[in-house]
């Protein structure tokens, strides 16, 4: 990296920073961030940037080697522990409560909701039951994590803290993670460098700084005792198959719905899709991420519907769409498919993706 | 018995499950009065009795289903007939007033027109003192649209003559075309920031604000996800 292009980033960075509340980034922080970001070259390209043709290219530190684990730390770490989960995406109605989580290191996980500490809602009960059916969901999307190593390093920025910080016992990194394009939000996140696994992070929303989500270790047993647990990895019978393979669409039946726009800056569709079978019914589940954040698609064509494109179902291009925070889902029947979608991105993402799909 | 066909007769077995069956000593060992082994048939008593594993899939289930028993018949909202008798009308009336505009007649548009568009095209609506006021159609078209609601429908305004029909279907054209722009952005500011109801997409979109409206697979996967994050509001209100 040369030297003006060392100090461009770093004004960069700066201006980032400086958008966010103090007390968030105090002056010491901010010192220790820039300070970091020159030791350690963290997630600053030494070439190409974003923006630019081609992937980044990286100083000779390079990103830490336990980014390369992270993908899979969550699968391929023996642990078991407590994690406190905070959640205030929706301001009017923060969930707080206690999960008890672990993994065999062999891919099974189980991750088991054991009490709620605050939330608007008084049915407990309920909560922990569709916690307990939700739990693959729950254990491969909801906490950071980097997905992809390649495409992360290309569409974030992250800087290494000087200091190490303590999660649970656990000496960790600590690392800033920032989108580098239409960002909206910036993580905190401890990582255990042994294992890639990440112990603790934080979200914070960019325009208001206000705390969005705190997901942190309180007890965490390495090689932990399992015996009372009930470990899953698939929900569904699931099998892979190269997205734009004949397989994939003999396997499903149809010819599945393939999105050309992607939900953000960034983001690919992954080049692997896999076939569900629910309750009879073939789905087919792409997902699309810019290496850190994922999105779901699903369709399938109801075995009821008379084929794509026929009868009634044709007249139902209509789809149902939520957001809470910075995460979105939708529903509806489009061309005869049955859509489901969700992830980390905006209602109108997840609307133009589906829209791509169908031209 | 293989796993599953033991598992089918766990499930099977779980009609005589109540809400208040004891909870206690769940992981104090096998006790016949707590994890309800005499609901089990014999057979599948025998495995779990070997099978710590099977064991605590029946503990789940057992505690699954106290949970589901626990809770209260939640009444259908009272204005739920309200809504439905709303949504249906509202897409009536939309197709109603879409079938009106399609059943009007072709009618050539006046040359003034084509020598209004001339002079317009290539400038912006704000700028050069071009005022945007001659998009709006005249007063005469809500007198007629007026007239044809009351009136029930037909094809043509009756009873007019042709040329304030002409005038009519020019005033439409020109405020379809030239104003759509603006009319786009009066809905948009209407539904919200994102604009969802304007972006063309090729289906129509229906945005969810409370959860408890929502199709189950809609919140399940989004509470899912975000780790139970919409389940702070309540499920039905």
């Amino acid at each position: 990296m040369n030297s003006s292009q060392h100090v461009a980033r770093l004004a960069a960075a700066q201006g980032q920073i400086d958008k966010a509340p103090s007390g968030v980034w105090g002056g010491g922080r901010l010192a220790a961030c820039l300070l970091a970001l020159a030791a350690c070259g963290g997630g600053v390209p030494a070439g190409n940037g974003s923006g630019t043709d081609g992937p980044p290219t990286y100083g000779s530190s390079g990103p830490p080697d336990y980014f390369a684990m992270g993908p899979d730390a969550p699968f391929s770490t023996a642990y078991r522990g407590t994690r406190m989960v905070e959640l205030y995406y929706d301001a009017q109605a923060p969930m707080v409560y206690r999960e008890d989580v672990g993994s065999d290191g062999q891919g099974k996980f189980s991750v088991e909701t054991l009490d709620v500490l605050i939330s608007s809602d008084p049915n407990t009960p309920l909560f922990l039951l569709l916690q307990s059916q939700r739990q693959a969901l729950i254990y491969r999307h909801r906490d950071f994590r980097i997905r992809d190593l390649g495409l992360f390093l290309g569409n974030y920025d992250y800087v290494v803290a000087p200091n190490p910080t303590t999660v649970a016992g656990v000496t960790c990194d600590r690392v800033q993670v920032q989108a580098r394009v239409g960002a909206k939000s910036r993580f905190e996140v401890d990582i255990d460098p042994t294992t890639g696994l990440v112990l603790a992070w934080e979200e914070y929303d960019l325009d208001t700084g206000n705390l969005e989500a705190r997901i942190a270790f309180e007890i965490y047993t390495p090689d932990g005792d399992l015996s009372d647990m009930v470990l899953i990895d698939r929900v569904f019978q699931t099998s892979e198959y190269g997205v734009h393979t004949e397989d994939f669409k003999q396997a499903l039946g149809f010819d599945p719905l393939i999105p050309k726009l992607q939900p953000g800056a960034g983001y690919q569709l992954g080049v692997q899709a896999e076939v569900l079978v629910v309750d009879g019914e073939n789905w087919a589940k792409l997902y699309l991420s810019d290496g850190m954040a994922t999105c779901i698609f699903m369709d399938s064509v109801p075995i009821t519907s008379g084929g794509v494109g026929t009868g009634a179902s044709e007249k139902k291009g209509e789809v149902a769409i939520m957001q809470v925070g910075s995460w979105s889902s939708l529903r509806g029947t489009v061309r005869g498919h049955e859509v489901i979608m969700a992830g980390r991105v905006s209602e109108l993402d997840l609307a133009t993706v589906l829209d791509s799909s169908l031209r | 018995m293989n796993r599953q066909s033991i598992r089918d007769a766990m499930i099977e077995s779980l009609a005589g499950v109540t809400p208040d069956h004891p909870a206690q000593g769940l992981d104090k060992g096998v006790d016949p009065g707590t994890d309800r082994l005499d609901l089990l048939p014999q057979a599948v008593r025998e495995h779990l009795v070997e099978n710590e594993g099977l064991r605590r899939e029946w503990r789940q289930l057992l505690r699954q289903v106290r949970a589901i028993r626990t809770l209260e018949r939640v009444p259908v909202p009272s204005d739920l007939d309200g809504r439905v008798v709303a949504s249906l009308q509202a897409g009536y009336r939309q197709e109603r007033a879409i079938a009106h505009v399609r059943a009007l007649p072709p009618e050539p548009a006046p040359h003034e027109l084509d020598v209004r568009m001339g002079q317009s095209a290539g400038r912006p609506f704000a700028a050069d003192g071009l005022d945007p006021g001659f998009l709006k159609a005249p007063a005469v078209l809500d007198r007629l649209v007026a007239k044809r609601v009351s009136s029930g429908g037909g094809a043509r305004p009756q009873g007019s003559p042709r040329s304030t029909r002409l005038m009519a279907a020019a005033a439409l054209l020109v405020a379809s075309s030239l104003g759509l722009m603006a009319l786009l952005g009066d809905r948009s500011s209407n539904l919200g920031d994102d604009g969802l109801e304007m972006a063309s997409f090729s289906f129509r979109v229906i945005r969810i604000e409370d959860p408890a409206l929502a199709h189950p697979d809609l919140v399940n996967l989004l509470g899912g996800m975000s780790g139970g994050a919409l389940d702070g509001r309540g499920r039905v209100r």
